[in-house]
């Protein structure tokens, strides 16, 4: 083919050839016949154009250089002859731009000639015998004025006549070379058009030609742009198109495309000059082997060299073109050489391609030795045409081959394709969206749950098979896909997506949809290619883990628990926000700067977590799951510094070997749980201490302890009580029986059983909610028979209701304490016994002693009254007297010691003159201190006393005397014979009396000098003496101290209290008074009858001397009742009577006095005053009780009973003391601060006392015996145990006494009333306090009767 | 009989008591008195004392229930009570600071110008 083609392309190539020599021919072989111009004339007459053809006006015409003369003057001189064609520059050299050319033809007159004007570049007017035929752009003599254009034209020349004379106006200042280079021709005027008409078709023709290709193979890279080649044939196509349009016959002109000369040209040559360059760089393409590029573009380079220089101005580049015209060949002289191998090769086309090159080089050349005067190529064209069909035949040749190895290729990967599909696991989708048509896979198919030979052609839409969840994203990203136009040519990977696809059966089926598109060049999707790959199982999994994570985490979040993550491989710890938390830190706080957990532990708790986790961690013996480790307890440090407990539990995993791949552990703050354990333990150790304690005490005690459970019933017994019950500590209890039923003693049984009962039910003594069960004793029995008495306090645990939940009661073995109380039963009555003997005693010392010394004092001083004793009697009687008042001082004054012994004695202290006392004693101890002969010196301060002197001491009279007598005696005795005794008293802040004697105190009992019963040397000495000196001293709040040696003899020193002056004035004065009081009793007695009652005769008998008898008259009776009997007969005034009496003693006698009283048989002003040798306040009471007035303590003086009668009678406001002596030696001596005590006066003091309001003396009669008789009644209700109305009683006499001013009664009946309310209704016990209410009222009626006569006495 | 006095009401169930205080009061007050709680509901209404001199451990009807039963009846309710009772004694009512289970009181054992001018007091708080 390629020869063939090579053949027809030299074919052309000679044809061409032939063409051209035809075209030049058609000038030339005529030029050979027709005329040529001389000198500016031509001759054609003998040329006839229409069948000559047209005539060349060649020859040597006229020429005005620089000159432009007038077309229809005569020709001026000066012309000259220039050769046309040809350029004036070869004649005129460069001076010449513009002139004129003048030729005259002759020629034959005839019709229809035209001038052929050659397309001359430059400026030119035509004149025809000086007619203008035609203008060129516009001549001009300057450059600047000029306007060359181009142009062919044929001009009709008319009318115009033989001769003709033609004159052109010619200026060419753009061009190096110019003048008239082409020369016209005259001819034929239809001839011409057709030649013309000719020429035109040819350039039509190329034009289109080159146009077409160019447009067909610039479209065809438009589609296929790799195909460069393609695109520079096309270019050059193009530029030969242009060319061929702007040369010979300005074909583009003629069809309007007008442009300035300069333009034109510029235009012209680069389209020529540009095929070059094109040409080369399509060869390269076309054979890149065969031609380097570096020279390839080092040619190009040169080949647009001169497309460069048309840039230059027109003179310039016209200039230059005729030399630079040639690169242009001799690249392609360069190519032809290059390319002379591969024609031996047999390179597809090259051949052709070598031809087309040769033929456009050989017209090439021969245009350019042709540009050099014509300024055109006018062959170019057609090489170029030539090439253009060498090349367009090779190139489809080439791609014809291209396309169909594509095809086959195609079929190939198709094939291999199918296989893949019909081998792949996935299912396919394939679209083709050139066609619309969708493919389905068998195995798609298959996977959607169709026949693997469904017929797929009726399927939906495929997103109808997309489930309505994921349809709308698909879609989406399809359509974003399809979109996409980053590609170009070749393909486009999408990545991959997951979505459900629905399956024919309705199931869903999981895909992983991968896709593949076919994009052509411009990005467009051709094919759309699908793979699914079936994920399911995948999915499912997945969801199963996404759950599963899911679950994990809610866990985690729910948990209180903070978590940490041990990786033991990358050592790394990951923890939960909630740990974080409870560590004080924020939820997402970044824990990887911290530390070990072990770091933040506590340090006393760090050894042994890390010791504990260290065994955690140790390799396991197998691999697979693991049992959670031991939990740990420790402390972790806190943002703050405090602690928080935490409960760790830690569980390991484990690789296939046992070692630890990951560790996690969750943590539980415990810090509470721990705090309340930790208050529990104390709490428990509390308890246990305190139990082991009460442990202890119920087995140390002597306490049995009996537990009972009261919602159980069970009972446990302490070993102790077992043993009180005669079993061993450790017997078995379970079969014992009932408590009450059996264990006690029949005969408290009841009582017992009783008083718990009522207890359990809230009813006893304690109250309904009493715990405490008050001791009771009973007796137990034993296990040999016998009893045991115990005493039982027990403790009951009530619930709300009060119901005994729980006794316990403890029980102490008393039968010892019972017999210590019995046997102090009988010592007490033993001790009682005594009390009795002493009690007998004292009355025997008191009354039985005292009643006849009253009669040994009294009688001898009644003697000596009468004055009828001798001398010697009377001094006889004195002594007796003496003796008598001393043994009835030593009776009182052993009384005093008993009491000052016992501290009950009562100090009464008065200023005493100790310088009387002491000369009192002096003169009593004289006639024994005369018989030793024995001198007593008394000093006061180192003088002797002056006489009336007085030294006064603070304390009592009697006491003082005692003392100084016992001492001053003693000492007489110590003192050796013919020695003086000293008695020094010195009047300091307290009284010193130092008596000093010479004898010394025997060695033995000096230390005990001032023990009781310490005696020495004196057979009769009851060792009492200097000890009741020394108690008596003390006493009186004063001291006795004794100093005594051989040497210096015995010195005996008593302090004593020193009266104040004001005392010892008060004294002196109460004296005086006391003397005066004695002068006024002197006063006569009234004439009464008193009633003296006495069961002692001699003491009758006193009294009876005692009281004058007249102006008195006395009467006697030795007991109670003959006082009542005397009393009715004599209706004495003032009756006397003792107390205790035989037959009826003074109490009773007086009641029944009174009570005669107050019924009118005896007088009503009667007086009764109580004598007795009692000098007890309780005797007193009872005696004003009973009714008496007044009460005197025997012995009873004659000024005491006379001063007594004085009151009595009313002329004396107060009646004597009571208690006189012993107390007092003085008589006289009243006691002022002690008020009436027989008064109606109220006297706080005493409680016996009733204040009587003067208003109410006449109620009290009638309120008395309403008292009473509610004091009955209260006796009666309490001996029938009606304990209310007998409280009541006793409340109501307790507000009516308050009242009545019988207060003493008031307070013992509402002590009544609180006993009666307590319940305490034994009448025995009351019974005390009824009789002592009983007596009081009768007591108080019966003085009441007597103020009741005094007043209406008075009145 | 009308006179100045003002006029008061004696209840205590002890005829001793009530004359004791007719007798004694007489001076400064018009005087009426009655042994039986029961009634004095029916005599303040009649009698319409300025006070009223009550005792309170009574059998029947204590001083607590008279006092209630006064302060219940609108025609009654302004009378002031006076606890006349010897279940305190002069020292434990002045520890009370002159009251008795919340009401004016005195003791039975305080004298009897203390009573009188206690119920003075009372009658011109009133």
């Amino acid at each position: 083919v390629s020869s063939l083609l090579l053949r027809c392309l030299l074919l052309l190539a000679c044809c061409v050839a032939g063409a051209d020599a035809w075209a030049q021919g058609s000038v030339s072989p005529s030029s050979a016949s027709t005329p040529v111009a001389l000198d500016g004339r031509l001759d054609l007459s003998g040329h006839d154009a229409a069948t000559q053809g047209t005539a060349p006006l060649a020859g040597s015409w006229r020429f005005h250089a620089r000159r432009f003369i007038d077309p229809a003057a005569p020709s001026p001189a000066g012309a000259q002859p220039i050769a046309v064609p040809g350029s004036w520059n070869d004649a005129l050299g460069a001076a010449a731009g513009w002139g004129s050319y003048e030729l005259t033809i002759d020629c034959r007159p005839t019709r229809g000639l035209a001038l052929l004007i050659p397309a001359q570049h430059s400026a030119a007017r035509w004149f025809v015998n000086g007619q203008p035929v035609h203008q060129q752009g516009r001549p001009a003599e300057q450059a600047a004025d000029e306007q060359p254009a181009l142009g062919t034209r044929v001009v009709t020349l008319g009318s115009a006549g033989c001769p003709l004379r033609l004159v052109v106006h010619l200026s060419n200042h753009q061009q190096a070379r110019g003048g008239m280079v082409l020369a016209a021709g005259l001819g034929d005027e239809t001839a011409l058009g057709i030649l013309r008409g000719r020429n035109l078709a040819i350039d039509f023709g190329l034009v289109c030609c080159f146009a077409l290709l160019g447009a067909l193979t610039l479209m065809f890279h438009g589609v296929r742009r790799r195909e460069s080649a393609v695109l520079w044939f096309g270019c050059f196509c193009f530029a030969a198109a242009a060319y061929t349009g702007l040369a010979n016959d300005r074909f583009f002109e003629r069809m309007g495309l007008q442009l300035p000369m300069v333009a034109h040209l510029r235009l012209e040559y680069a389209a020529a000059l540009l095929t070059a360059p094109l040409l080369l760089m399509l060869m390269r393409r076309l054979f890149p082997r065969d031609l380097p590029s570096r020279a390839i573009r080092a040619w190009v380079a040169a080949s647009t060299l001169p497309l460069g220089v048309l840039a230059a101005p027109a003179p310039v580049f016209t200039a230059a073109l005729p030399l630079l015209q040639w690169l242009p060949p001799a690249a392609l002289a360069w190519l032809l050489w290059r390319l002379l191998p591969t024609l031996g090769r047999r390179r597809h086309g090259a051949r052709a391609f070598f031809a087309g090159l040769l033929l456009l080089a050989v017209v090439l050349v021969a245009d350019n030795l042709r540009f050099t005067r014509h300024f055109e190529w006018p062959h170019a064209t057609l090489g170029m045409l030539a090439f253009v069909l060498a090349a367009a035949a090779a190139m489809s040749q080439r791609l014809a081959r291209a396309l169909t190895a594509e095809e086959l290729r195609g079929l190939e990967q198709s094939h291999r394709a199918n296989l893949l599909v019909r081998a792949t696991k996935a299912g396919i989708l394939d679209w083709d969206v050139t066609t619309g048509a969708v493919s389905y896979s068998e195995r798609y198919r298959q996977m959607l749950g169709h026949a693997s030979d469904a017929d797929t052609s009726a399927w939906p839409d495929f997103f109808a098979q997309v489930h309505a969840d994921d349809r709308e994203t698909v879609r989406a990203a399809f359509m974003a896909q399809l979109r996409e136009r980053s590609a170009h040519g070749g393909f486009r990977e999408h990545a991959p997506m997951s979505y459900r696809l629905m399956r024919a059966d309705g199931g869903l089926l999981w895909v992983q949809a991968e896709a593949i598109a076919l994009v052509g060049a411009d990005g467009r999707t051709l094919r759309y290619i699908c793979a699914f790959v079936d994920i399911t199982p995948l999915k499912n999994s997945e969801q199963q883990v996404t759950t599963e994570r899911e679950r994990l985490r809610l866990l985690v979040r729910s948990t209180k628990a903070g978590f940490g993550d041990w990786d033991a491989v990358a050592d790394s710890v990951s923890y939960t926000p909630r740990f974080k938390e409870m560590l004080g830190y924020p939820a997402d706080f970044d824990t990887a700067q911290w530390p070990s957990i072990f770091e933040m532990m506590h340090a006393d708790d760090r050894e042994q977590a890390r010791a504990q986790f260290k065994a955690m961690i140790r390799r396991k013996p197998e691999g697979g799951e693991q049992e959670p480790g031991e939990p740990m307890s420790y402390r972790l440090q806190r943002r703050d510094g405090t602690h928080v407990w935490i409960h760790a539990e830690g569980i390991s995993q484990v690789d296939e070997e046992g070692r630890t791949r990951r560790f996690i552990t969750s943590y539980l703050d415990v810090t509470p749980f721990r705090e309340q354990e930790e208050a529990l333990r104390r709490q428990v150790e509390l308890t246990r201490t305190e139990q082991r304690r009460l442990d202890l005490v119920v087995r140390g005690a002597r306490v049995g302890i009996v537990d009972w459970d009261g919602l159980t019933h069970e009972t446990w017994y302490s070993p102790r009580f077992r043993e009180i019950r005669g079993y061993a500590p450790d017997a078995d209890t379970a079969a014992w029986p009932d408590y009450f039923k059996v264990m006690i003693h029949a005969d408290d049984r009841e009582r017992i059983t009783r008083r718990w009962v009522a207890f359990i039910r809230g009813k006893g003594p304690e109250g309904p909610l009493g715990e405490f069960y008050s001791p009771e004793e009973y007796r137990l029995l034993r296990a040999d028979g016998g009893h045991v008495w115990v005493q039982v306090s027990g403790m009951a645990v009530r619930d709300g209701q009060g119901f005994v939940q729980r006794w316990i009661a403890a029980i102490i073995d008393i039968t010892e304490r019972r017999e210590q109380a019995a046997l102090l039963e009988r010592q007490n009555e033993a001790l009682k016994e005594n009390v009795r003997l002493r009690e007998d005693m004292e009355r025997i010392g008191r009354h039985d002693l005292k009643t006849p010394l009253n009669t040994i004092i009294a009688v001898p001083r009644l003697l000596r009254e009468r004055n009828s004793l001798a001398a010697d009697d009377a001094e006889l009687i004195g002594i007796v007297e003496r003796a008598g008042l001393r043994i009835l001082n030593l009776v009182n004054l052993s009384l005093d010691l008993f009491r000052m012994e016992q501290g009950s004695y009562g100090l009464r202290p008065q200023p005493v003159d100790l310088l009387e006392v002491l000369h009192t004693v002096v003169a009593d101890v004289r006639a024994h201190a005369d018989t030793k002969h024995l001198a007593i010196d008394i000093q006061v301060d180192g003088r002797d006393p002056v006489a009336g002197e007085t030294v006064h001491a603070w304390a009592e009279d009697l006491l003082c005397y005692s003392i100084f007598a016992n001492l001053v005696k003693n000492a007489i005795e110590a003192a050796p014979e013919g020695t003086c005794l000293t008695v020094h008293l010195r009047c300091g802040e307290q009284l010193e009396l130092a008596l000093h004697n010479e004898g010394a105190v025997p060695e033995a009992i000096r230390e005990r000098f001032f023990d009781k019963y310490a005696t020495a040397g004196k057979s009769d000495g009851t060792g009492l003496g200097t000890y009741s000196a020394w108690l008596m001293a003390r006493i009186q709040g004063g001291a006795l101290t004794m100093q005594t040696s051989p040497a210096e003899g015995t010195t005996l020193t008593l302090t004593l209290q020193r009266a104040t002056p004001a005392q010892a004035r008060a004294q002196q004065q109460r004296q005086s008074d006391a003397l005066q009081r004695d002068a006024a009793s002197a006063e006569p007695l009234p004439t009464w009858r008193v009633l003296a009652v006495d069961d002692d005769e001699f003491n009758l008998l006193v009294m009876r001397r005692y009281l004058p008898s007249p102006p008195l008259t006395v009467f006697t009776a030795v007991n109670g009742r003959a006082a009542l009997e005397q009393a009715l007969q004599c209706q004495p005034e003032l009756v006397l009577i003792d107390l205790d009496m035989p037959v009826m003693d003074g109490l009773e006698a007086t009641r029944r006095l009174r009570e005669q009283q107050r019924q009118g048989a005896l007088p009503a002003a009667m007086r009764i005053v109580m004598l007795s040798s009692h000098d007890d306040d309780a005797t007193r009471r009872r005696a004003l009780d009973a009714g008496c007035d007044h009460y005197l303590c025997k012995p009873v003086s004659k000024e005491v009973l006379l001063q007594t009668l004085q009151w009595a009678a009313g002329r004396r406001a107060e009646p004597p003391p009571a208690s006189m002596a012993p107390r007092s030696m003085s008589s006289a001596e009243a006691t002022s601060a002690e008020g009436p005590a027989g008064d109606l006066a109220h006297d706080p003091a005493d409680p016996a006392a009733v204040v009587f309001d003067p208003d109410l003396v006449d109620r009290m009669p009638a309120f008395l015996s309403s008292r009473r008789q509610l004091l009955t009644e209260l006796e009666a209700a309490a001996r029938e145990g009606r304990g209310d109305d007998a409280r009541r009683n006793a409340h109501r006499l307790a507000g009516s006494f308050s009242l009545y001013g019988l207060l003493w009664a008031a307070a013992q009946c509402r002590a009544l009333e609180k006993r009666l309310a307590a319940d305490d209704v034994a009448l025995a016990a009351l019974q005390p306090a009824l009789d002592g209410l009983h007596a009081h009222l009768a007591g108080v009626q019966s003085r009441t009767a007597a103020a009741t006569t005094a007043a209406a006495g008075a009145a | 009989m009308t006179s100045d006095k003002p006029r008061i009401l004696v209840v205590d169930d002890d005829p001793a008591v009530t004359e004791l205080l007719e007798l004694k009061l007489d001076a400064l007050f018009e005087v009426r008195a009655t042994n039986d709680p029961r009634e004095v509901q029916a005599l303040a209404r009649t009698l319409k004392p300025q006070a009223v001199v009550c005792d309170i451990d009574m059998p029947g009807m204590d001083g607590g229930d008279v006092c209630r039963r006064l302060s219940e009846d609108p025609q009654t309710k302004h009378i002031p009570v006076l606890y006349l009772t010897s279940m305190v004694s002069t020292e434990e009512v002045a520890a009370l600071d002159g009251e008795v289970g919340g009401r004016p009181g005195i003791s039975k054992g305080a004298p009897v110008q203390d009573i009188a001018w206690r119920i003075s007091q009372l009658i011109a708080g009133h």
